[in-house]
């Protein structure tokens, strides 16, 4: 079980929120986010906000925020979510799955909690009934309830490998999920996601696991309100080792790769932790580590983890090597 | 054709304002021309049972809060030329039970700490027979602060809303020193707005959709009606408020989007009994 939360606390920020521009369009949210080949300039009055998104749009410390109902609160986190939470089924709908001649595509039909319907269609190559190599489930979400939010569209998610018993150590397993028009939608928020993540997972035991996440293109697209707001990774990879470490245990992150955002007018930067995050099991952000982020004429924010509450944001907006204005912030003014 | 229905209220609650307001303006024309008599000054105090529900777009229930607030405030009535008029200021605080789930369905329960303050003005124009009939403006703000509870974040949220009702009240002498009144209330306001602190975003005012308000009242009050001195009262009281569910707006930190929020349909229903001491000069 830890393995999954694991998984979900590497990808959650995968799809976090990030920067707008304003007006809302369903349409707009529907395409991809197009091609970008100009880099993201970084200036004083961006810097803060680009090193936010990045660290929201990195997979390590945290899940998303899970809030007591007063208002009704929405983000696009939820995606990913659904997506991870249906990987832990695949054993499930396989071992269930109506007996047919091999290689036959069969699928079922199960009420989502809370309403609607998700179809899972599997490919179970050998007919064997468990999770194999080049296995694969499409599953087709049909006004399906999850998080307070409907979901409508597809996710396919094949076995990439796997070894053990998945949720129970030790075990691997390599998943790929390919979203496609995936929409969540709820009376404040709107999202739409594509692409495909790979999800790498290995756990040796309860307190030693590991788990990656890469894609080589995924991108959300969301309207809040009258906000609407979208972002791409491009060849981006991330991972989070949980190791023992005395009597608990310490999780390492690092990532590596390129994000668009309209958060910096869709506009791309590249993101990578020379001195990857690391924070213990008691701690709720990392106390130590170092990500640099590259944006136009070689300029880069240096975001640098001070303590398990604060952080040091650094612009060198010219990229001449001397930091010239920077500013302390609090983890939890920035995740 | 025919108006959208919520612009068709929104005119209604106008004209309730506008009703409101026109026999309240009354007041500073007889205070001006010094037609008012030296007022009634009270303390009160009591405690109410308070409930809380909050509904989604489909009406399913999202939260439901109960629990018991304690009241106090100070009270001041006086009759100007042909009008009564009371002006009151009361403070309620207390804990509720918070039976709802999260943002992202998971059952939840926990606390939250209430704090209201509520300002009223209102007038009476009396019509003989004990029967009067009353206008009410009031000023509402609620501080609701929902306790975390394992993973799931608490925050705090501020409720500020304006109400216009319109009101009936009936008046009887059960003996020498003892009377007997029995009120309602009708009426509702404007959006208002909720002040939201959340955790992973900045503060957001979130706009509230139209209000309605029902009060009903029984009040028992002894002592000399006439005479200088001491008086007191006691007095029964049920409150029913809805509001409806406002539009979503952004969330936002730092300059950048991180969600959506909007308040849900709320209806809030209070029983609350209290006693005052009015001195007369």
């Amino acid at each position: 079980m830890r393995l999954i939360l694991t998984l979900l606390a590497s990808s959650a920020l995968l799809a976090a929120c990030g920067g707008g521009s304003s007006g809302s369009s369903n349409a707009a949210l529907e395409g991809a986010v197009a091609p970008v080949t100009t880099q993201a300039a970084l200036t004083p009055g961006n810097y803060v906000a680009v090193a936010q998104e990045t660290l929201s749009s990195s997979a390590y410390l945290t899940t998303a925020a899970n809030l007591a109902t007063g208002a009704q609160v929405s983000d696009s986190d939820v995606l990913i979510r659904f997506g991870q939470a249906q990987a832990t089924q695949l054993s499930r709908w396989f071992s269930t799955a109506p007996v047919n001649a091999v290689g036959v595509v069969q699928s079922q039909t199960e009420a989502c909690a809370g309403g609607g319907t998700l179809t899972i269609a599997e490919n179970d190559l050998n007919g064997n009934r468990n999770v194999d190599p080049g296995d694969s489930a499409t599953l087709t979400a049909s006004n399906c309830a999850f998080e307070g939010q409907v979901l409508n569209g597809q996710l396919v998610a094949t076995v990439r490998s796997i070894s053990g018993e998945p949720g129970i150590a030790p075990y691997s397993l390599s998943l790929s999920m390919a979203f496609k028009d995936l929409v969540a939608q709820s009376a404040a928020v709107r999202s739409v996601g594509n692409g495909t993540l790979v999800l790498d997972l290995n756990a040796r035991a309860l307190n030693d696991q590991s788990v990656a996440l890469s894609t080589s293109s995924f991108e959300v697209a969301t309207a809040y309100s009258s906000t609407s707001y979208s972002k791409a990774l491009k060849n981006y990879q991330t991972s989070t080792t949980l190791a023992p470490s005395g009597l608990g245990a310490t999780y390492t992150t690092a990532v590596k790769g390129t994000l668009i955002s309209s958060a910096f007018e869709s506009k791309f930067i590249d993101i990578a932790t020379p001195v990857p995050f690391v924070r213990t099991g008691s701690q709720a952000y990392p106390a130590s580590g170092q990500l640099i982020i590259t944006g136009a004429a070689g300029g880069k924010v240096r975001v640098t983890a001070t303590s398990a509450s604060a952080l040091f944001i650094e612009l060198d907006a010219d990229g001449n090597g001397t930091y010239e204005a920077a500013t302390s912030k609090g983890w939890s003014e920035m995740l | 054709m025919s108006p959208a229905p919520g612009r068709c209220s929104g005119l209604r609650q106008t004209r309730h304002g506008w009703l409101a307001g026109a026999l309240l303006a009354g007041l500073p024309t007889a205070v001006l021309a010094g037609a008012c008599d030296t007022p009634v000054l009270g303390t009160l105090a009591g405690a109410e049972r308070s409930r809380w529900e909050e509904f989604d777009a489909r009406g399913q229930s999202l939260v439901r809060e109960r629990g018991t607030l304690k009241m106090a405030g100070l009270r001041a009535v006086g009759h100007c030329a042909a009008l009564d008029w009371e002006a009151t200021l009361g403070r309620s605080q207390g804990a509720r039970d918070y039976d709802g789930v999260s943002s992202t369905q998971q059952a939840l329960q926990t606390q939250s700490a209430l704090r209201a303050q509520v300002a009223t003005l209102s007038a009476w124009l009396p019509l003989g027979a004990g029967w009067s009939v009353g206008s009410q403006l009031g000023y509402r703000q609620i501080r609701r602060g929902i306790a975390a509870s394992g993973p799931v974040l608490g925050y705090v949220e501020r409720f500020d809303q304006l109400q216009a009702a319109l009101g009936g009240r009936y008046q009887a002498a059960l003996g020498q020193s003892l009377r007997l009144a029995a009120s309602g209330w009708l009426g509702g306001g404007p959006g208002g707005r909720v002040r939201v602190d959340l955790p992973q975003a900045d503060p957001v005012a979130l706009p509230l959709g139209r209000h309605r308000l029902l009060v009903l009242g029984l009040q028992l009050e002894g002592g000399e009606p006439l005479g200088a001195g001491w008086s007191w009262q006691a007095g029964l009281a049920y409150r029913r408020e809805q509001t409806g569910a406002g539009d979503a707006r952004a969330l936002l930190r730092n300059g950048v989007p991180v969600g959506a929020a909007l308040q849900p349909r709320i209806v809030q229903q209070h029983l609350g009994a209290s006693a005052a001491a009015v001195y007369r000069f």
